[in-house]
């Protein structure tokens, strides 16, 4: 059995270098330190998700609407409802 | 032997259920629709297999598509089984405005099975999810039936205290009976005899092809069981969270469900010495809670 590991309620912001948010993206979880669900999350018309994550290094794979990719590493802390700004290259 | 507890996401306490019969399996249908074209039915695998189909390849991180990507989009997902498959999108209770992607297959008239993380998450949308637009056989976003949105689920007290992975199990509940027109899976408790060496199919809605919109299948052979879980190398990614583990003796027998897809190769302990995805095993307890589920439903 995988025990359970705590998950933190975590904001993902993504933008575009260009400071756009990137609306509708999808944001899967490729890497963590426990176990986390094979959802895929959607960012909103501001560009912000709510997932929540193991604390430790997590790797996040962005895909646009075009179907392209960008993975982005963060390290997530033990406080609660933080907000990790992700900028990516334009696809 | 008695079903385990769980909770309702409406204001009903699940202890106006009857008490049920001890038994460990629940009736599968093809369901009603007509079916025309070619049913991709090849693409399913059956009975057992002392080696793995494909060799193990490498992979990159807890992401779980297993060395070469060996998914296979369903084109024809009127026919079944791909029609009792339902792509998911959970819309959390305002003021939250962002979504998920996910699957859930019925296993009744008015019934879905899914991961419990679908429907129940604090750390994803703050408790119950406030709504799911389920979509059976989606194909390119649309679904070939009617989508319908649902409000009332039901999870396991397990993962509800305690986001037990070994008890990630949810359930939706449609008021109205779309079960009877695309079919529903049949599930059973299996015995560590009958899954050691099984080859099992997995389908559903991977957020990282098409944008989600499309259903993929993949299938392998069990690598391991516990009492709780079964691991496979079966190739998923995110979105494919709640999707049928199914396995069928013969091209002719009947599909039986036999886990819940939920995790990828980070929710495999490494003390368990294999590199798999997993989902938790419907066991006998768990099969008798389902029938709750499916009470509840047509009562």
């Amino acid at each position: 059995m995988t025990a359970s590991v705590p998950r933190s309620r975590c904001f993902i912001h993504v933008t575009l270098r260009d400071g756009r948010p990137l609306a509708g993206a999808r944001i899967a979880v490729e890497q963590a330190s426990g176990p986390v669900p094979e959802l895929m999350y959607q960012t909103d018309a501001d560009g912000h998700a709510q997932i929540g994550l193991p604390t430790g290094e997590v790797r996040l794979r962005i895909f646009t609407a075009s179907g392209e990719s960008r993975s982005v590493d963060i390290n997530v802390g033990a406080e609660p409802d933080k907000t990790y700004d992700v900028t990516i290259d334009p696809p | 032997m008695n079903a385990l507890p769980w909770s309702s996401s409406a204001a009903l306490p699940p202890t106006e259920n009857q008490p049920i019969a001890p038994v460990i399996e629940t009736a599968g249908s093809d369901g009603s629709a007509e079916s025309k074209g070619e049913s991709q039915q090849d693409l399913l695998v059956f009975g057992k297999s002392d080696v793995k189909i494909k060799p193990k390849g490498v992979r990159v991180g807890n992401e779980t598509v297993l060395g070469t990507d060996d998914r296979v989009r369903i084109t024809n997902t009127k026919a079944p089984p791909w029609r009792k498959i339902a792509g998911l999108k959970l819309k959390p209770r305002p003021p939250q405005t962002s979504s998920y992607i996910g699957t859930g297959w019925f296993i009744g008239p008015k019934t879905l099975l899914t991961a419990g993380h679908c429907v129940y998450s604090p750390s994803d949308f703050n408790g119950w999810i406030g709504s799911i637009e389920v979509s059976p056989g989606q194909d390119a976003g649309v679904s070939p039936f009617r989508t319908v949105t649902a409000t009332k689920f039901f999870a396991l007290q397990q993962w509800i205290n305690s986001a037990d992975p070994d008890h990630d199990i949810g359930c939706i509940q449609l008021a109205e009976p779309l079960g009877e027109e695309v079919g529903y899976f049949k599930i059973a408790s299996q015995t560590d005899a009958e899954l050691e060496n099984a080859l099992v199919n997995i389908s559903g809605y991977p957020g990282d092809l098409d944008n989600g919109r499309n259903q993929y299948f993949h299938q392998n052979r069990v690598l391991r069981t516990s009492a709780h879980r079964i691991y496979y190398d079966v190739d998923t990614y995110g979105g494919q969270s709640g999707s049928p583990v199914w396995v069928q003796a013969s091209a002719t027998s009947e599909a039986v469900a036999v886990a819940v897809h939920a995790y990828g190769i980070g929710g495999t302990a490494p003390s368990l010495g294999v590199t798999a995805n997993s989902g938790p095993r419907l066991s006998p307890e768990i099969v008798l809670t389902v029938k709750e589920w499916l009470q509840a439903a047509s009562a």
